[in-house]
């Protein structure tokens, strides 16, 4: 297991985000101030992928586990939610190597890597991942 | 709300932009220079250009789900990449109703089927969400 490491969710990051995507619905872009208990903008669905990309923590993941970032494509992505993301709040997150498979008669590997989420305040099970990722294996060349 | 076989979600999302690319970038915490450097794209990954990021697709996705759901609804969700996002690609969404079930619990679980093409047809993305409806959506029959 790599980790836990402490993610911190920016209000900032959230509007950067909504921006790129072109998302300007209440809900991610405004405080909802019909629910006293929770002031702060909520993320979206995708947020978790993009909090586990933060500080690099993916890529010194990738490498300590032998994987070519430079070749490697995201071939898959899931998501399992437990509970919801919002501004100010700090997750601790950890990722697991699940393991490899080979298909296109050995041309490419699969990679399967599962990240948690869990809320660092209470350590609730926020959300669980499975990235799945491709990269065409290197032909052994010949001596 | 009545949902039914034949409902239909959708989503059109623009020709893809260098700058939509950018902001994605800074906004994802995803700095891959394969998304975002031309030069990168080229020499070191061997592609004709920058690769949009597939979670960018997978965000589109999102948004249409959550239009017509309330994101806490959603319980589950999964997207396939089948093939490279390229800048001036516009994708259109399409979400629509695969199943529907009740949990152990008695509530509505709705499996929705999903799809990013290219404006020439192309599959970019499939995948499927699962969304539990909120008391005041459950239907019968």
């Amino acid at each position: 297991m790599f980790g836990p490491f402490k993610v911190q969710v920016e209000e900032g990051q959230l509007r950067l985000l909504a921006k790129a995507t072109g998302d300007t619905s209440e809900r991610y872009v405004s405080i909802n101030t019909s629910q006293q208990a929770v002031r702060r903008l909520l993320g979206p669905p995708t947020l978790p992928f993009c909090l586990g990309m933060a500080n690099d923590v993916f890529f010194e993941f990738l490498a300590s586990s032998k994987i070519d970032a430079t070749r490697a494509l995201h071939a898959e992505q899931s998501f399992t939610y437990h509970g919801a993301i919002h501004a100010g709040q700090e997750l601790h997150g950890t990722l697991r190597l699940l393991g490899s498979v080979t298909r296109k008669q050995g041309a490419l590997r699969f990679f399967e890597i599962e990240r948690v989420f869990r809320d660092a305040s209470n350590g609730a099970l926020v959300s669980e991942e499975i990235v799945t990722l491709v990269v065409p294996e290197q032909r052994s060349t010949p001596p | 709300m009545k949902i039914s076989g034949s409902y239909q979600l959708e989503l059109v999302a623009p020709p893809l932009s260098r700058t939509t690319l950018a902001l994605y970038a800074g906004g994802s915490h995803d700095h891959n220079p394969l998304h975002i450097d031309i030069d990168y794209a080229r020499r070191v990954a061997g592609q004709e250009d920058v690769i949009g990021h597939g979670m960018l697709v997978m965000a589109y996705l999102a948004r249409m789900v959550t239009n017509c759901f309330a994101q806490q609804c959603l319980q589950r969700f999964r997207v396939r990449f089948r093939a490279s996002y390229r800048v001036g690609d516009s994708l259109l969404c399409r979400g629509s109703v695969l199943a529907e079930r009740r949990d152990p619990n008695g509530r509505q679980i709705v499996e929705l089927g999903l799809t990013a093409v290219r404006a020439d047809g192309s599959l970019v993305a499939e995948g499927n969400a699962t969304i539990c409806l909120p008391e005041e959506m459950q239907w019968s029959g």
